[in-house]
């Protein structure tokens, strides 16, 4: 038992050290990987009514196609003129931030003659201004790394589509490879990892489209400007749990600020902001992920954090979906030890 | 363990499609079915090899599937309560067991250790669960038979046992 336990060991670290090295030529298998199991559930549904495997692919496919046209026909020109409304108001935002650095300035110097030596505002611009060509400067490299615009446009989609049709016999052929004195065990552990992980990731996916669109309704409804893209952003960055009405609020609070200052409307978005949470988590979540792993809130943040830290974008996506089906393995493998010991015995 | 691996994927013994398909069709519980769906249910299916005296499964492990004998045999036995282990029954090539795990979730009820190089298909609870959601007719026809094969085996059951009763009360009378 000790051997296999240690075979076991050796496999896993193995595969750490395997993803860690070549972790950026993995990228597009794991997130082909990821979308087909996104949508499995579709094209097993489409089999329940009748449609052959390759059918069900193919329609999903021709429907992902479809709904690309319409949301870019329909979506585009909206996003297009908010983005561009945005652009134009910008330079006069930046103003708005000078002036209103200035007038603190003056205030803070009236009182305290002696911070006139330290220019506050033209320190805090210049830190401003470092740090956002900073980011401005990575952020293409940032994307470059995670991702290549031939792995979106390409290769992605290309191996979505033979793991959605050869996915069960690639899988079958992995299984197979499992020692018989574990070939169950295995089955029933993969079993359980994919209900409760199939389960999670659907609510999540749900969870992200509904609080896009509260957001979008939301703030919208209230007359806040650029209501439709931060909808959006709140939906996408509700992909990390908790997340999507915090970011949401964040940009509708800044652009308030800077179109008028701080007037009541910054507190009407609070409140929106809170009601959404409060939705999100008392009647989405529960309802969504009521068959998905229990996890504490608490231990959701902490995960968040560790693999964000680690791993960053990616991890904060996946850290919780790994950590599921990690949780899932160490408590099968808990079982099957104790078992082995009552038989030692 | 290697020795399981080399067993079952190096050597070149693997049965083709064909040969899977031909013992499923001879398996009560996929009588009836045709071509097409005995190429679904072989696709669900896994091919395993046992060396002598490996285990298949084992007494109290969590049921997870049936297994029917390609090629080979296996002992089923049963562990007496401060005595040996009791040899239930020797099964041989076209007969199955544990199909009971296929439906319910109790633990195994006996060892299966394979006797002499066996062959085995292996059908699981959660690729039978997936094959009802997926080909629901396919999957409904498959739950029929094997409720016909367990009210089988326990009618032979209660018959055994009547058979049992009505000898000892013989027995009891002639004393």
């Amino acid at each position: 038992m000790w051997i296999d336990l240690a075979c076991v060991a050796g496999l896993l670290t193995g595969a750490g050290l395997f993803g860690y090295v070549l972790g950026s030529i993995l990228v597009p298998f794991a997130v082909s990987a990821f979308v087909a199991y996104l949508l499995l559930p579709i094209v097993e549904l489409l089999e329940h009514r009748g449609f052959s495997r390759r059918a069900a692919v193919v329609a999903i496919y021709g429907g992902g196609i479809l709904v690309l046209a319409v949301g870019a026909f329909v979506l585009t020109p909206q996003l297009t003129k908010q983005v561009q409304t945005f652009r134009g108001k910008l330079p006069g935002y930046s103003n708005l931030a000078h002036e209103t650095l200035l007038t603190a300035q003056r205030d803070l110097e009236s009182h305290f003659p002696e911070l006139q030596r330290y220019r506050i505002a033209e320190t805090i611009e210049k830190q401003v201004v470092t740090y956002v060509n900073g980011s401005l400067q990575s952020l293409p490299q940032l994307l470059l790394n995670a991702f290549t615009l031939l792995s979106v446009v390409v290769i992605v989609p290309f191996m979505t589509f033979y793991l959605l049709l050869e996915g069960s016999a690639i899988k079958k052929a992995l299984i197979s490879l499992v020692p018989n004195r574990y070939f169950e065990n295995a089955l029933n552990l993969i079993y359980l990892v994919d209900v409760n992980l199939s389960a999670y990731l659907l609510g999540q996916l749900m969870d992200a489209l509904i609080i896009g669109l509260l957001s979008a309704v939301a703030y919208s409804f209230i007359g806040v400007h650029y209501g439709m893209v931060i909808g959006l952003l709140s939906g996408l960055a509700n992909l990390i749990p908790y997340v999507g009405p915090v970011a949401g609020a964040s940009v509708a609070v800044l652009v308030t600020v800077l179109e008028g200052g701080i007037t009541a409307k910054v507190f009407v978005i609070l409140i929106v902001a809170v009601a959404i949470q409060v939705v999100d988590n008392f009647l989405v979540q529960p309802t969504l992920m009521s068959e998905s792993v229990d996890l504490h809130p608490l231990a959701v943040i902490a995960i968040l954090l560790i693999a964000g830290n680690v791993w960053g974008l990616w991890g904060m996506l996946l850290g919780i979906p790994a950590y599921c089906a990690g949780k899932i393995f160490v408590e099968e493998l808990r079982t099957v030890l104790r078992r082995e010991s009552v038989d030692a015995i | 363990m290697f020795d399981a691996i080399w067993n079952n994927i190096f050597r070149n013994r693997k049965k083709s499609e064909s040969q899977v398909i031909d013992f499923l069709r001879a398996v009560p519980i996929f009588e009836g079915l045709t071509d097409g769906e005995l190429r679904i249910v072989e696709s669900k299916v896994y091919v395993r090899r046992y060396a002598d005296g490996e285990r298949v499964f084992k007494e109290g492990d969590p049921s997870l599937g049936m297994y029917i004998i390609m090629g080979g045999a296996v002992n089923i036995i049963r562990q007496v309560p401060d005595g040996p282990p009791q040899l239930l029954a020797t099964l041989t090539g076209g007969d199955f067991f544990g199909e009971i795990g296929l439906i319910d979730d109790a633990p195994r009820s006996a060892t299966a250790v394979a006797y002499g190089e066996t062959e085995a298909i292996g059908f699981f609870k959660p690729d039978f669960m997936s094959l009802i959601q997926a080909k629901p007719d396919l999957g409904l026809k498959v739950v029929v038979r094997l409720g016909k094969t367990l009210s089988a085996r326990l009618r032979r059951t209660n018959e055994e046992l009547r058979q049992f009763h009505l000898k000892h009360q013989q027995e009891a009378r002639a004393l």
